[in-house]
């Protein structure tokens, strides 16, 4: 049966598993981010293929929703940064970085076969269109 | 292990059902070897919560009173709730903190104001330092100080001799930090306005107002001209300015009193103990 295998790590050749709908969250660590992430997909089968489920989505503001991924990050100016390791500190941005140079979408290990038509319908969509519609990201960014 | 192009068909029929729309979105789905579409962060996500997470200690900001207080344990608690039991929502409040400061001008004086209104200080009279000449006439770059230099040229001689770049480049670049400060200053204010996600996107379709945020350890601060006639309340703002280079903007108007050189390289000891480089030069 097939399954669902999720992975997360600072980098595409760093990945490793993690576990979903678990609440627990995963520390992503890089030499321009600390922080850590959660993800949550409604309905989502073990590897026995028992359903694990999570209440995120019987949240009334979630309803509809059906996969959430959870970041949260922070920087930290030197100081407290020291402070916040010495707590067991979750995260930060190692080195300033533009907002514009942060981003979030889908990478792919081999080449798409696009169906017939969708090279034309994006090069002339004037606005591109996200391929997860239903589902939520909540980003938790922490700065100082 | 084989390879093989992907499918789309997952892919395709989602975005037929989209009703998600990012004009943001940057891709190149046809690439032979890695496809690939991504949006930057702060347009794209759903919800984003953005706040200042304040160290337990911070003594230069708890002693200026800052805005943005320090510091409650509760915060900490907070912040280590992940995940938070309830969903997240929209928080951008402070956002504008992470704005860009002034881009940082090794001979000119910023001009923090958004308009600013110098009225010439009597320590630019003759008998003053070349540097607080300097200072009143490059810094404030009023009308009067550019018709002063030209009625004397004596005087206007002696200036450029004292100053690396003529006054005119002085002025030009004086503007153009004015302007980069307006600007900068206009955003902060739209960033405060920002109360749903839908203008939160809306508003960071704009790459340039991508670009003005900056995440990171250390807040980038404006240099100013070094002097060690600068103020103490000067000297307190660009140290903490260094942390919240906003408080910066508020406090450098305030400059009113003179410190001594003994003074002034304390500070920079300070700065130094605040795990900062020992030169105030220097450009986080």
């Amino acid at each position: 049966m097939p399954c669902l295998r999720v992975v997360a790590g600072p980098s595409l050749d760093a990945l490793s598993p993690i576990s979903v709908n678990s609440g627990v969250p995963h520390p992503i660590t890089s030499d321009a981010f600390e922080g850590q992430m959660l993800a949550y997909i409604k309905d989502f089968p073990d590897k026995c293929g028992s359903v694990i489920q999570s209440e995120y989505f019987d949240r009334e503001d979630r309803k509809g929703v059906t996969w959430s991924i959870q970041v949260q990050g922070m920087s930290l100016d030197l100081h407290s940064h020291l402070v916040y390791h010495a707590n067991g500190g979750i995260g930060r941005f190692l080195r300033p970085i533009s907002a514009d140079d942060v981003l979030f979408g889908n990478t792919f290990d081999r080449p798409l076969k696009l169906p017939w038509g969708s090279g034309a319908a994006l090069k002339f969509m004037q606005y591109a269109i996200l391929p997860f519609a239903t589902g939520r990201v909540d980003v938790d960014v922490i700065q100082f | 292990m084989q390879s093989y192009p992907l499918q789309l068909v997952e892919l395709t029929s989602t975005s037929y059902n989209s009703s998600f729309i990012d004009p943001t979105l940057e891709h190149d789905l046809t690439s032979c070897t890695k496809p690939w579409a991504l949006s930057p962060l702060v347009s794209t996500m759903p919800h984003l919560a953005h706040k200042r997470a304040i160290g337990i200690s911070h003594p230069v900001a708890g002693h200026l009173d800052s805005p943005h207080k320090p510091q409650s344990s509760e915060q900490n608690i907070n912040w280590q709730q992940f995940p938070s039991p309830q969903s997240l929502t929209d928080d951008t409040t402070q956002l504008h903190l992470t704005l860009k400061s002034p881009c940082p001008s090794h001979s000119a004086s910023p001009s923090p104001s958004p308009s600013p209104s110098p009225s010439p200080s009597p320590s630019s009279s003759p008998g003053s330092s070349p540097l607080i000449s300097r200072e009143s006439s490059s810094g404030v770059v009023t009308p009067d100080a550019g018709t002063a230099v030209k009625k004397n040229p004596l005087s206007a001689r002696a200036l450029v001799s004292l100053l690396p770049v003529s006054h005119d480049e002085e002025k030009r670049r004086a503007r153009k930090e004015r302007k980069h400060t307006e600007r900068i200053v206009r955003h902060d204010q739209a960033l405060q306005e920002l109360r749903t996600a839908d203008r939160r996107r809306a508003y960071f379709r704009d790459a340039s107002h991508r670009r003005e945020l900056i995440f990171g350890p250390e807040v980038c601060c404006p240099l100013y001209p070094l002097s060690l006639t600068e103020t103490l309340i000067f000297g307190l703002s660009f140290m903490v300015g260094r942390l919240h280079d906003r408080l910066l903007l508020r406090l450098h108007s305030v400059r009113t009193k003179v410190v001594p050189q003994s003074a002034w390289w304390d500070l920079v000891r300070l700065d130094a103990l605040l795990g900062r480089a020992a030169s105030p030069f220097h450009v986080l």
